[in-house]
């Protein structure tokens, strides 16, 4: 019965008008003293003085995030800017050399000194992915030209012939670039003068070979057959000379020994040539 | 700027408006302090505590943002500094409500009043004054809250840090005792 009439009292204070509320309001209005006011408004003043005085275009508070994020991006953008030129230019070295030097010549070229050294080199201009599948592309469709060979008839023997000179200035190139990649590699130490030897002459047997194997396939006419087999010979690859030469003559086996002399360098010695051929071709076929 | 709400002159301050802050200020410069006076009973201790609850606001100034109710802040100010200033000084918060009955005597009285009137105005007033005195600490405050800044109970939990049926209870209890003796005084 307490409660409830102490919950009405609330109420009907609660409502703003009660007999406590009015008495309350009607008696003193202490108020602070006129020097407390004009302090404390002074002190607003100022600090609203120097809230305007502070203020301009580098204090405001989207300033500093804003900042932060166009340095940011500027940095990024720098960034990738550098990446994507350095990206392209290892790109084009990449093609360059691809072009000139297979990687698995390069391997071997480099020996086994200049071996690691190789390898990061050849990490960097293609993967070992890419290099199995030309290799494996490469020597799949030659038996498979060398099978569907016969005589060429005189449209075709034409055509054959700029596929050859092709043939041979891809040769020439291969050569010289493989060389200078040897002689002159980029940022890689220098391989051995033994090493170099060394590759010389396997480079020269592998390009003797290609050659060789490629030309027959190709059906050469006689005269790039001497071509090739003097620039062989005089390369110093006589194993390789000797090669082309039974490879022509598989080609021509009526072509006249005396035109042969003519044509092959004096040293090729002709009459040796059916026991030297069959000795070294047991390994290629 | 007449139309302005609370929030918005506070908000007009912080971005460097003075006059906001006047506006402010003779609006609640009052309750502010009648509330401080009740609570603490020393004027001089009061002029202190008030001068540094509005020093606090206008440092704060900056980060102020839009969260309750200006008044709400205010207070919730008031009544931090007022716990803060009685901690730091080792006085018994208990000890505020045991000021001198001369200290509400220095209360000016309102001038409306013919002479017989003001002297019974006078008396009822110092019953009053002397009944909210009385109350204890937690009662004092939500009434004072409620009066002097118009509060309702969600607000005055929010000040006093309390939730809203404890707030009502004080109330109450507050309101009981003051109506009680204000009739047995009649």
């Amino acid at each position: 019965m307490s409660d409830q009439k102490d919950n009405q009292a609330l109420e009907e204070y609660l409502k703003g008008n009660s007999f406590i509320s009015r008495r309350y309001r009607k008696e003193a209005m202490a108020e602070p003293s006129p020097h407390l006011d004009a302090a404390i408004i002074a002190a607003a003043k100022k600090a609203a003085e120097n809230k305007k005085t502070v203020s301009g275009p580098f204090t405001a508070r989207w300033y500093i995030p804003l900042s932060l994020a166009a340095v940011v991006v500027i940095s990024f953008s720098v960034v990738f800017k550098i990446y994507d030129r350095d990206g392209q230019q290892i790109f084009s070295d990449q093609a360059e050399l691809k072009s000139k030097i297979p990687a698995a010549e390069l391997d071997s070229a480099m020996g086994q000194d200049a071996g690691e050294a190789s390898g990061m080199m050849r990490d960097k201009i293609r993967s070992k992915e890419a290099i199995e599948a030309e290799t494996q592309s490469g020597s799949s469709s030659l038996p498979a030209m060398r099978e569907d060979y016969s005589a060429p008839a005189p449209e075709q023997q034409k055509k054959n012939q700029n596929i050859e000179e092709i043939g041979v200035d891809i040769y020439k190139d291969e050569l010289s670039g493989s060389r200078q990649a040897i002689q002159e590699p980029a940022a890689m130490p220098a391989p051995t003068e033994s090493a170099v030897e060394l590759s010389d002459e396997k480079l020269r047997k592998q390009k003797s070979d290609t050659a060789v194997v490629t030309g027959a396939a190709a059906g050469l006419v006689p005269e790039q057959w001497f071509e090739i087999i003097n620039r062989l010979w005089f390369d110093g690859d006589e194993e390789g000379a000797y090669r082309g030469l039974k490879n022509f003559l598989a080609d021509y086996p009526d072509y006249p020994l005396d035109e042969l002399k003519k044509t092959l360098p004096q040293d090729l010695d002709l009459s040796a040539i059916t026991g030297k051929l069959d000795k070294t071709t047991e390994g290629t076929e | 700027m007449a139309d302005l709400t609370d929030e918005e002159l506070m908000l007009a301050y912080r971005d460097g408006d003075a006059h906001a802050f006047e506006q402010l200020y003779s609006k609640h410069k009052g309750g502010v302090y009648r509330y401080l006076l009740r609570k603490c009973g020393n004027a001089a201790i009061v002029e202190e505590l008030f001068q540094d609850v509005w020093m606090k606001l206008i440092n704060a100034r900056e980060r102020y943002e839009v969260k309750a109710k200006f008044s709400t802040w205010l207070y919730q100010l008031a009544h931090n500094h007022f716990i803060d200033y009685y901690r730091k000084h080792s006085i018994s918060a208990s000890m505020s409500q045991n000021f001198q009955d001369d200290e509400l005597e220095n209360i000016p009285a309102s001038s409306n009043h013919q002479p017989e009137q003001q002297v019974e105005f006078q008396q009822q007033t110092e019953i009053l004054m002397h009944l909210i005195n009385e109350l204890p600490d937690e009662q004092r405050e939500v009434f004072l809250l409620r009066e002097e800044a118009g509060m309702g109970l969600a607000e005055i939990a929010e000040v006093t840090g309390v939730n809203i049926e404890t707030a009502k209870s004080r109330l109450r209890y507050a309101v009981n005792r003051l109506r009680k003796g204000l009739m047995s005084d009649e």
